[in-house]
């Protein structure tokens, strides 16, 4: 019986401990061909993919760029971003093509361009894949982990919002059913998730597929009982079973593992531990990409209207509290604060060597990151910006434009924004399946590539 | 026929059943009595996810409380406001199947380590000797409490297997006890089996109703997760298997049993936490620091506990009159909390104390608690909207729908000379696409201005101006403070069938429909009848149409 002979060591700096942020590739020939698309012996770079959520909107007048194209400049909200300004293109003035409204729910179309369906009440459940399933069905099916989620930021919704709209910011579409992705806000369980696998002291490999083989037999017995609906859940879970199968079965990969972190996400003194939980699970993320475990991921800032107060910044009140006035300081610092977050995400990325000498992780990964609503005041999903950063091997343009669909006028009543912001969620697709003819369905459907973007 | 199936398998297992006679259309079954209303139309049958409390409160019958102290389950997903609907209705991710698996690894390791409790199902266990014989008795007895049934031969067998498998395989690895690591992956096997995680409930045609009318199995199982919150223990199951849960009288005369166990309130501590939103007081309720200095996670814990004393004390250990929780003029502090609420501490530091509330804080019940008061609340002041909207949802059952989307969420700027928070709502209120729900909302919640947004008692509101905390609805009465409201809220003719609708929802897993109208009508009779007794209403409850059957699987 094969035993794991684990190097616990890492070479991760910050959060994770040690003190070089060089990470070792699986590679022997870590070399590029001259396109930069491909290692010089002619395997493809792995190509990776991030959606990210931040919440509760924008102040589009503080937040847009003033210049278009590539002469653009960080706006005051955006300022955090200036160690990754390079590696951004930043989409705004584009339409949210929802043709329903509740508030806050209808800005997930962005991530996944279907109208949400109507629960009543504050509840919705979402209408489509999102695009980091839409991408996992193309490039992750062999990944040892088909796609990680995770979230930051604790507190649920304070007004109850419901549906699976409410469950997370990924829904994937399987067997006939659409299946939230709820994300994971303890670092500890996604490294559980990611690397725990290849970190046995025994090589259990054996029994605990055996064991996996008995539910089957098990659910199928189940099965036969059921009505239709509950078959399909059942399938879900028969999916899950034979994905972890496929992740116990999965030879340890010949990178640095991560070691598992001590953070937990827990409150310390009522407070958040957020720049802390930002950093390790931006490590953990890094980590995983290089060592090829996944190439997909999601991530949750926090949660539309959750009751997260922004501490590090001396938030006075609830973000999303403070969204509701018009002009809130507190609501435009948390803004700035999200912007910091997520640069800090980015440049974790960006600082993490993917071929040595060569590139980082943002040169192939494209994250696409956006928010539920544009002026969080009210709730306008009119001009929702989206910031896709890294270039995806040269998909995008690098350094990034800013691409604006329409100008920002803000004495012009609605309508006041132009195409859909569906368009980029296509164009993005496009980087993983060339062969894509569409995304997103109903009004929300986008065939259109936003050629302004690419590389 | 399945009763019968599963009847006749439980014979040929030989299992200490005090079944008369198997398989046969025979006498000893009691049919059934009671007419069921034609208008009934049950909820669909089907399955449901163990909860994570359920989960954890069976592991701990079943293997001890170290195997449940070892691992936790994943987290439960929260669909319509509760625990139980997104049980019933979501899909899993791959996530919860892997955590799953991890929290069977570790609770096996712990249970192998101190085996104690399962060598009361399985002696076996007890003598570590690798044998087929013991891991089928493993499989039989500890099997039939995670899967709430006999398990048929081909379950035993494949458990078995599992077994002899992990022996053989741990053979070879030296530093390993072949036994151990047979029953640890027989565990694994039923923590982890779809049977054991998802709870069917599809019952089987009954030809006088015309619905699907649950097995006596399947009733021990509802049963017993509904009252206690965990597996059927051996007790209950005999007396399914000689299906003795069929007629109401039956199953009237389990629930009582069930219900004088020391379980019952734990459980329904659980239904109440989620119920009134308590479980997120120490985490959930930011408030702003500089207005609020006192208050901490430990502030809002000791709220949490304080309502929990208070309600088992009201409407359990006493077996008031549930009504009682909106008018009680007493309530459950420490010292701390005591403190903080400006009534002279009861002298016993951490220890909770009944203590009264003075007559001049105008405080009665559940909605002048702490917990309600903070949780529906800004971090930086009161919100009557959403302390209403709350009451309206869960306390009376009332929908109130969501803000048009066109709503600027903004108050009308402060007229010369200021303006109470209750005087610039009801301008707001003034526009008539809000005004159809906030007169409901607001007027509630005026009623609790008189305390702050973490509970405390206070005369003037956060722009300075003095509190009128008196309101009244035509549907509801008329009232001039907290005290009085609760009086209200407390002769509110729909109270009763709103507290049978929220176990509807949270412990049957679904929002009442219309079908269910003739079975809350029922229960509410008897529990008005009853005196609004809780004991009374969940005996009821488990013997009702509403509980007994289902409609198609979904």
């Amino acid at each position: 019986m094969t035993r794991f002979k684990l190097d616990r060591r890492t070479m991760l700096r910050g959060m994770l401990g040690g003190s070089v942020l060089t990470l070792g590739l699986p590679t022997l020939e870590a070399m590029l061909n001259d396109n930069g698309t491909a290692y010089a012996d002619g395997r493809e770079l792995p190509l990776r993919f991030i959606s990210y959520f931040w919440a509760d909107g924008i102040n589009i007048d503080r937040f847009e760029p003033t210049e278009t194209g590539a002469g653009w400049q960080l706006s005051e909200e955006m300022a955090p971003l200036a160690p990754v300004k390079d590696y951004i293109n930043i989409l705004t003035g584009l339409q949210n093509p929802s043709t329903v409204a509740k508030t806050h729910h209808e800005g997930m179309t962005v991530f996944n361009g279907y109208d949400y369906i109507d629960l009543g009440g504050l509840d919705s459940d979402a209408g489509g894949p999102t695009i980091d399933q839409v991408i996992a069905d193309r490039i992750a099916v062999d990944s040892t982990v088909r796609a990680i989620h995770m979230q930051n930021s604790k507190r649920v919704s304070t007004d109850g919002d419901g549906g699976t709209t409410a469950l997370g910011m990924s829904h994937r579409e399987t067997g006939g059913q659409l299946v939230p992705q709820p994300p994971q806000t303890n670092p500890q369980i996604v490294w559980q998730s990611l690397f725990g696998n290849f970190a046995q002291p025994i090589d259990t490999r054996a029994p605990r597929v055996r064991v996996l083989d008995a539910l089957r037999e098990d659910a199928s017995r189940l099965r036969q009982r059921l009505g239709t609906v509950d078959r399909q859940r059942l399938d879900a879970h028969l999916t899950a079973i034979d994905e972890l199968e496929q992740k116990i079965q999965a030879v340890t990969p010949a990178c640095q593992l991560a070691p598992e972190p001590t953070q937990t996400n827990e409150d310390v003194g009522g407070e958040e531990p957020i720049s802390e939980v930002q950093q390790v699970m931006a490590e953990l993320i890094a980590q995983a990409f290089i060592c090829d475990i996944t190439r997909v991921a999601s991530f949750m800032f926090k949660r539309f209207v959750s009751g997260t107060v922004f501490d590090e910044v001396n938030a006075t009140e609830i973000h999303h509290s403070a969204s509701h006035s018009n002009g809130s300081e507190t609501y435009h610092d948390g803004i700035v604060y999200s912007m910091d977050k997520l640069s800090q995400f980015l440049q974790v990325l960006m600082e993490t060597e993917d071929v040595p000498g060569e590139s980082n992780l943002l040169d192939s990964t494209i994250v696409y990151a956006s928010t539920d609503c544009s002026t969080g005041f009210t709730h306008s999903i009119e001009r929702q910006p989206i910031i896709l950063a890294g270039h995806g091997c040269n998909y995008l343009a690098h350094p990034g434009v800013h691409y604006q669909a329409t100008p920002w006028n803000s004495d012009l009543g609605s309508p006041n924004a132009a195409g859909s912001s569906s368009d980029a969620l296509f164009t993005c697709l496009k980087a993983y399946d060339a062969t894509a003819t569409s995304i997103g369905g109903g009004a929300g459907e986008s065939t259109s590539v936003i050629s302004e973007i690419i590389a | 026929m399945s009763r019968l199936r599963v009847l006749g398998t439980a014979c040929l297992l030989g299992a200490a059943l005090a079944v008369p006679a198997c398989g046969s259309d025979d006498p000893v079954f009691p049919k059934d009595d009671p007419v069921v209303d034609p208008t009934f139309e049950p909820a669909p049958g089907g399955m449901r996810r163990i909860l994570s409390h359920e989960y954890l409160r069976s592991v701990e019958l079943i293997l001890g409380a170290n195997a449940a102290q070892a691992a936790a389950p994943p987290a439960d997903l929260a669909q319509e406001g509760f625990d139980m609907i997104g049980a019933t209705i979501l899909p899993l991710s791959t996530e919860p199947i892997e955590l799953y698996e991890l929290a069977a690894t570790l609770i096996a390791e712990a249970a192998i380590a101190n085996p104690s409790t399962m060598a009361e199902t399985a002696p076996c266990v007890s003598d570590g000797e690798a044998t087929e014989a013991c891991y089928e008795q493993i499989a039989t007895n500890i099997g039939r409490l995670f899967l709430r049934r006999p398990l048929v031969q081909d379950e035993i067998d494949e458990l078995v297997a599992v077994a002899s498998f992990a022996e053989a395989w741990a053979a070879d690895e030296p530093s390993l006890d072949a036994f151990e690591q047979a029953v640890k992956y027989e565990l694994m096997a039923l923590l982890q089996s779809p049977s054991f995680i998802y709870i069917p409930e599809v019952g089987e045609a009954d030809e006088a109703t015309g619905h699907q009318k649950l097995t006596s199995l399947e009733i021990a199982s509802r049963m017993s997760f509904f009252l206690l919150g965990r597996t059927p223990d051996s007790d209950l199951l005999d007396i399914a298997e000689a299906d003795g849960l069929q007629t109401v009288d039956e199953v009237r005369e389990a629930a009582m049993n069930l219900l004088d166990s020391d379980e019952a309130w734990p459980g329904l501590a659980v239904f109440y936490d989620e119920l009134f939103r308590l479980r997120y007081l120490e985490d959930g309720t930011p408030k702003n620091a500089e207005i609020f200095p006192t208050w901490s996670a430990e502030l809002g814990a000791d709220m949490r506990t304080e309502t929990l004393l208070f309600l088992q004390d009201v409407i359990w250990k006493n077996e008031g009159d549930m009504r009682t929780m909106f008018t009680a003029d007493y309530t459950f502090v420490n010292d701390a909390l005591a403190s903080h609420y400006g009534i002279t501490p009861p002298g016993d530091g951490d220890t909770f104390v009944k203590t009264k509330w003075p007559a001049s804080q105008n405080r009665a019940g559940l909605i002048s608690h702490g917990s309600l008061l903070a949780h529906q609340s800004g971090s930086l002041q009161n919100s009557p909207t959403k302390r209403g909207k709350f009451i309206m949802n869960f306390i009376l059952c009332k929908v109130a729908p969501p803000p048009p989307d066109d709503v600027i969420p903004e108050l009308p700027d402060e007229p010369d000379g200021g303006a109470t928070l209750q005087e610039l709502l009801d301008m707001h209120m003034e526009d008539t696409a809000c005004a159809g729900c906030h007169v409901n909302t607001d007027n509630i919640g005026f009623a609790l201005e008189h305390f702050d947004a973490i509970g405390r008692q206070r005369t003037t509101d956060e722009n300075g101006q003095a509190i009128d905390g008196s309101g009244s609805l035509d549907w509801l009465g008329e009232w001039k403070n907290a005290a009085e409201l609760g009086d209200a809220l407390s002769q509110f003719e729909d109270l009763g069938q709103c507290m049978i609708k929220n176990f509807i929802r949270g412990r049957l897993g679904h929002t009442e429909t219309k079908g269910d109208k003739p079975a809350v009508t029922e229960l509410s009779e008897s529990f008005a009848a009853d005196g609004y007794r809780l004991r009374s209403l969940l005996a009821a409850f488990t013997a009702n149409q509403i509980f007994r059957y289902v409609g198609e699987a979904k």
